[in-house]
């Protein structure tokens, strides 16, 4: 399994922040290049109110949340999530525009990682040891809980930009164990 | 009334209508829910109509539906219904119901919406379906209160909302972290959800 819906009575509040978040960050008139990391920083109250319907699902406090603003017709290359220490096992994505017609796409063939720092970014290069071939496509419409250390990579549609919320997790739990949950 | 037809949005060919009808309700600014129809930055406004509608997925699918009234070839009323977050048997009907104008005296929420969405929950093996207002709406429920002079009931056929039963919750309630005012019908006897449980806590 390389995902799972979950539902979020929070949805609302995080979308309704990190749109505005986003919109203090980029220039809505500059070029976006493919694609644009923007880091949040969440007010106490509102860590507070996802943190509590986290536990609900037993699922661990945030650790850090991002938004990934990927400019129309681009394509991600295929990575698996990672930090400077580690590869990131799971994450909940959160569609925030342009995602109808747009798709995370899960990839599968034998592989090693080559680790990649960028100016703001961390991330694990698939180098494939054989052809690889797609195993899974989602187009992410509502909140999903997502496998993340697998490789993987979005695909924006071609009518608008790409924009969606993503929070990792306390302890860098498996997807499984927290699937298991939801 | 004999003219409208009932579209889901999905069923809508040419989705411009809908931006059209959205942003002519959001001009009868002495409506309070006018706001929630559109704006022209809705794409960064998540309590727009609009962005729920394209934006996310809750009225699609197994999720929820969206109905629209068509009146030769203009849309004239809307209204969604899908599967609450706090309980997936319980879904609540009504939402995001705009009515122009001209059409408000027909009585569409109670002759074709709620029925629509009365069906949806109990073909999507829902138990209870409910309707929620606002303190500025509240008043509403009173409305499915009323009976006529000599009679002991409300006249309802088996196809309205609250056919079968009508409950209020006494107290308001908290969904999607917004106080709102509950009426609903039980659709199976056997289920009893406990609503103290999303009780609104000042």
């Amino acid at each position: 399994m390389h995902c799972k819906k979950i539902q979020l009575e929070c949805e609302d509040l995080i979308r309704e922040f990190a749109i505005s978040d986003i919109e203090k960050q980029i220039d809505p008139l500059a070029l976006i290049p493919d694609q644009i990391q923007i880091k949040h920083t969440l007010p106490c109250d509102l860590k507070n109110i996802i943190n509590s319907e986290l536990a609900s699902y037993n699922i661990p406090p945030i650790r850090y949340c991002l938004s990934y603003v990927r400019s129309k017709y681009s394509i991600q290359g295929i990575h698996i999530d990672g930090d400077q220490s580690e590869i990131i096992k799971s994450a909940i994505n959160i569609p925030l525009k342009g995602c109808k017609g747009s798709y995370q796409i899960w990839y599968k063939g034998d592989y090693n990682t080559v680790i990649v720092r960028t100016s703001n970014n961390v991330y694990h290069k698939i180098v494939w040891r054989t052809p690889f071939t797609e195993d899974f496509r989602l187009e992410i419409m509502q909140p999903y809980l997502l496998r993340v250390d697998k490789p993987h990579s979005a695909v924006a549609n071609q009518v608008e930009d790409r924009w969606v919320f993503t929070m990792r997790f306390c302890g860098n739990p498996d997807f499984a164990e927290l699937a298991a949950n939801v | 009334m004999s003219n409208l037809k009932i579209i889901t949005y999905d069923q809508l060919e040419d989705k411009t209508l809908f931006f059209k009808f959205c942003q002519q309700a959001s001009e009868e600014t002495n409506q309070p829910a006018h706001k929630n129809m559109w704006t022209s930055d809705w794409q960064s406004c998540p309590s727009t109509l609009i962005y729920q509608i394209h934006n996310r997925h809750r009225y699609f699918d197994s999720d929820g539906a969206f109905h629209l009234a068509v009146d030769r070839g203009v849309i004239v009323a809307c209204s969604g219904v899908y599967k609450s977050l706090f309980h997936d048997e319980v879904a609540i009907g009504g939402c995001r119901t705009w009515i122009s104008k001209e059409y408000r005296h027909l009585g569409l929420p109670r002759e074709l919406f709620l029925p629509l969405h009365k069906k949806w929950a109990i073909e999507n093996n829902c138990k209870v379906i409910a309707i929620t207002f606002n303190d500025y709406n509240k008043n509403l429920i009173e409305t499915f209160k009323r009976k006529r002079f000599g009679e002991h009931r409300t006249t309802r056929q088996s196809y309205h909302l609250f056919y079968n039963n009508f409950n209020e919750v006494h107290f308001p309630v908290t969904i999607q972290y917004t106080k709102q005012w509950i009426v609903y019908e039980v659709l199976d006897l056997s289920f009893n959800f406990n609503w103290n449980s999303i009780e609104y806590l000042d």
